[in-house]
């Protein structure tokens, strides 16, 4: 339970009011709209967003009965025009309904503060190290044993070809060296909201113990990944103890292996990493 | 039971079942009959399913025990039917071999019962304009009384379909979309009445409750569920936020034809999160209301959540039972509240006769003699957010819990999930959303859910079987000694409805966010349980 308080606390941040306040204090400083809304243009766009919106995806954009809007990308809506239109015309099929009662500049005052509410894990920190030595330390570190860039790799862990977009410096650098604490959410199958690659600990009925990253979860059953990428199906019922880490992850901490330098270049290195570079076979 | 003749158009006689003759309409070649008297006595044909909650007492009970814990593991599915796109909230009525069924948004389709082959199809074509505040596109499901089916619109019609054809009998404008005002509930029909409620209090609608002659889609009366200045309640609100009270009556209510008494339950006011421009209880919000069938007439309300800013409806189904109460027999109503309070009440009268916690709160330090709550300091929402216990999607919500007369237990999905509240500022527009405030929900390993057993009498928690997600579907108790549900990550389920031990599961594929409800056909039982957009028919292998 302290676990679970400690996610909550890191995932609610500085909570709603707090984080509009630092960025209306910060003003451009910080965030995708950062170019373009003003402090002035965010308040009013937060003031529709609250009327209109909140009551599914949250006052904060953290989602709720809908899906968190505090996200670097937008799976659905790439950019504004994508994402006025969908609001304007709705989801069919899904409990997103049109917000037919908001004109186009009230559209666009909510979309920009939908951008704006990317996390901190998106924004934060700068990154000064050589990208070019980062990448060597990489294939170094045999980061690619377990994850994904532009399709090398082995995909035991989170896919990084786009990581640098979705992900701030301060983020990439805790993940390397203590990964437990920053745990993504939203990239396996499981529910929303929910941490991905929790370590699981179970004890089947034959005595035998299974330890691995949580894949997806139901009422009745759990599948697990161990660090050999073996795939473990479980029936609840049927196990003698079902225990969950998080406080633990299957990525091991390199605090010991890099040097502070060293880990700076790695994370310059993974901020370069923006996005699918599909390789064309003919 | 019986009425004037002269009320009915082209009455004909019919031989029921009980050998009974009644006169009823439309019958001349007609299939689907289902008189008013075969509403009231719905239990005596268990193989069938005639209203939304399985009888007017809306106990959600299915007296089939041919599914039972011993022989449920071998529960297998034996059709499903597939759905127009969108959410699925309906419970399916099956009568005389006719499954009837809404799709979303506000479409009707009658199917056989045996195969889930088609027979007809009734679409509202409602406007993609049409406004639907605070909830999504969604249909419960319809009523049948005599020959006609009767369904809303998300539009906010009443409609009145032929019951063998699905061919337009009438068509009601129930209130004025345009201000905010839609359907999704099923509608209740009693003798010649079909009872609708509305949605609308996030857009600032003054609720009310409405009666329409079953044969012809007149008005027969309609109630306020916000009074206006002068009448009795009208104190319990300052200045003119009467006239965007809310109120909203959206879920089916439930009906004692001795008592003719109908009873259901209000939503919250209006604007939600911000009661700062409301001051007062606002009656006849988030509350139970008993009005007299033929007239409308309040004849006793209670008032669970008085000056509710956490948009606590008080919708949930209320459940008719009647029990020895402390050395005598009474006649009770018991709803489990979305407030996470579990209340017991004398159903003559709407004296509280007891309420305590039954899902994780917050905000009260319990209920006064009177069932008022003991309301904690600063658990209002406010500008900077506050977390206070359950979310604003409550303890439970729409979907249904099952009363057992076996076990004489009341089951409840419950969602055990917390949330911090936001007030802002809120102005009333025309057809604009009129909130005052949101809410962040705790969620992913954060929140959970659970099936609760409690005992009908106090509320004590006899049983809980855990849920991963805090559900959005109902449960069915069925003479089997089984209860029926799903959850979000697509799991139908049976457990034992002495134990909560999970006897059965099934993986849909799909989130289940529906009610169950079970019927007989050739001899064998059916349970129906929706997930995603597949309706699913589940029996037991033929011997």
């Amino acid at each position: 339970m302290e676990s679970r308080a400690r996610h909550r606390r890191e995932r609610r941040g500085p909570g709603a009011a707090g984080l509009l306040v630092a960025m209306l204090a910060s003003g451009p400083a910080l965030g995708a709209a950062q170019q373009t809304a003003s402090a002035d243009e965010l308040a009013r766009g937060r003031m529709h967003y609250v009327a209109s919106c909140a009551r599914c995806h949250g006052v904060n954009g953290g989602g709720g009965e809908g899906p968190p809007l505090a996200r670097a990308t937008l799976p659905r809506a790439p950019d504004d025009e994508t994402l006025m239109a969908l609001m304007n015309l709705g989801i069919p099929g899904t409990a997103m309904t049109p917000s037919r009662w908001l004109s186009d500049e009230e559209l666009r005052l909510v979309a920009r503060y939908v951008r704006s509410l990317a996390p901190a894990t998106a924004q934060g920190g700068v990154s000064t190290g050589d990208p070019g030595r980062g990448r060597a330390l990489y294939e170094r570190g045999r980061c690619a044993s377990c994850h994904t860039v532009g399709g090398f790799g082995t995909g035991r862990g989170p896919d990084l070809t786009s990581v640098g977009a979705r992900r701030g410096p301060d983020y990439l650098r805790e993940a390397v060296l203590d990964p437990a604490a920053a745990l993504p959410r939203g990239l396996t199958a499981m529910p929303r909201d929910f941490v991905d690659y929790l370590v699981v600990r179970v004890v089947d009925g034959s005595g035998r113990e299974v330890i691995g990253a949580r894949l997806n979860e139901d009422s009745y059953t759990i599948q697990l990944k161990d660090v050999r990428g073996q795939v473990h199906s479980f029936d609840k019922l049927e196990l003698r103890s079902l225990e969950k880490q998080y406080d633990r992850s299957l990525m091991r901490s390199y605090r010991d292996t890099f040097t502070a330098a060293e880990v700076d270049d790695l994370v310059s290195y993974l901020m370069t990493l923006t996005g699918p570079d599909v390789r064309l076979v003919s | 039971m019986s009425r004037p003749s002269s009320r009915r158009s082209r009455p004909a006689i019919l031989a029921l079942a009980s050998g009974a003759l009644v006169l009823v309409p439309f019958s001349l070649g007609a299939q689907v009959q289902v008189p008013y008297e075969r509403l009231v006595a719905a239990k005596s044909e268990p193989h069938h399913w005639l209203t939304y909650s399985g009888s007017y007492f809306s106990e959600r009970f299915s007296e089939l025990d041919q599914i039972h814990r011993g022989n449920v593991a071998d529960l297998r599915v034996e059709w499903v039917y597939q759905t127009s796109p969108g959410l699925v909230e309906a419970t399916p009525l099956v009568v005389d071999g006719v499954m009837y069924l809404t799709e979303p948004p506000s479409t009707v389709a009658a199917l056989d019962a045996r195969t889930g082959r088609r027979i007809w199809r009734w679409d509202a074509n409602v406007p993609d304009s049409t406004l639907n505040i605070g909830g999504p596109r969604v249909n419960r499901g319809v009523a049948l009384l005599d020959g006609t089916v009767y369904v809303t619109t998300l539009d906010a019609r009443l409609v009145a379909l032929d019951a063998e054809s699905g061919a337009l009998r009438w068509s009601t404008v129930v209130a004025d979309n345009s201000l905010g005002y839609w359907m999704s509930g099923a509608p209740l029909a009693i003798d010649g009445k079909v009872v609708v409620g509305i949605s609308g209090a996030e857009a600032g609608i003054r609720g009310f409750l409405d009666a329409y002659d079953a044969r012809t889609g007149q008005r027969a009366w309609r109630t306020y569920t916000v009074p206006a200045p002068g009448e009795p309640g009208s104190d319990t609100w300052g200045g003119d936020s009467w006239q965007h009270g809310g109120g909203s009556t959206w879920l089916t209510g439930s009906y004692d034809p001795e008592l003719n008494l109908v009873y259901w339950g209000t939503g919250n006011p209006g604007p939600d999160w911000n009661g700062d421009v409301r001051p007062g209880d606002n009656l006849y919000t988030a509350a139970l209301i008993a009005l007299d069938a033929d007239t409308g007439a309040l004849r006793w309300h209670f008032q669970f959540t008085p000056h509710d800013t956490h948009d606590w409806d008080a919708t949930e189904i209320p459940v008719l039972v009647d029990l020895e109460w402390q050395g005598r027999m009474r006649e009770l109503v018991v709803m489990a509240n979305r407030n996470a309070f579990y209340y017991v009440l004398d159903r003559r009268t709407g004296e509280f006769l007891h309420g305590q916690e039954y899902s994780k709160q917050t905000w009260a330090a319990g209920l006064d003699a009177s069932g008022r709550p003991i309301v904690l300091p600063d658990t209002e929402p406010t500008y900077e957010g506050n977390l206070v216990w359950p979310s604003l999607q409550g303890a439970t919500n729409w979907f249904s819990p099952s009363y057992s007369p076996v076990t004489e237990m009341l089951y409840v999905p419950v969602r055990h999930m917390g949330a911090v509240y936001y007030k802002s500022d809120s102005e009333y527009v025309p057809g604009r959303p009129y909130l005052g405030g949101g809410e962040q929900a705790l969620a992913g390993d954060d929140a959970w859910g659970y099936v609760k057993a409690l005992d009908v009498r106090t509320g004590d928690l006899l049983w809980e079987h855990r849920l991963l997600t805090p559900p959005w579907s109902g449960v069915m108790a069925t003479a089997g000694g089984l209860v029926f549900g799903s959850s979000n990550e697509g799991n139908l389920f049976a457990l034992d409805a002495e134990t909560g031990e999970p006897l059965w599961d099934f993986q849909a594929g799909a989130p289940g966010r529906s009610n169950p409800m079970s019927f007989e056909l050739d001899g064998r039982q059916r349970v129906v349980i929706p997930a995603g957009n597949s309706v699913f028919t589940l029996s037991l292998p033929a011997r």
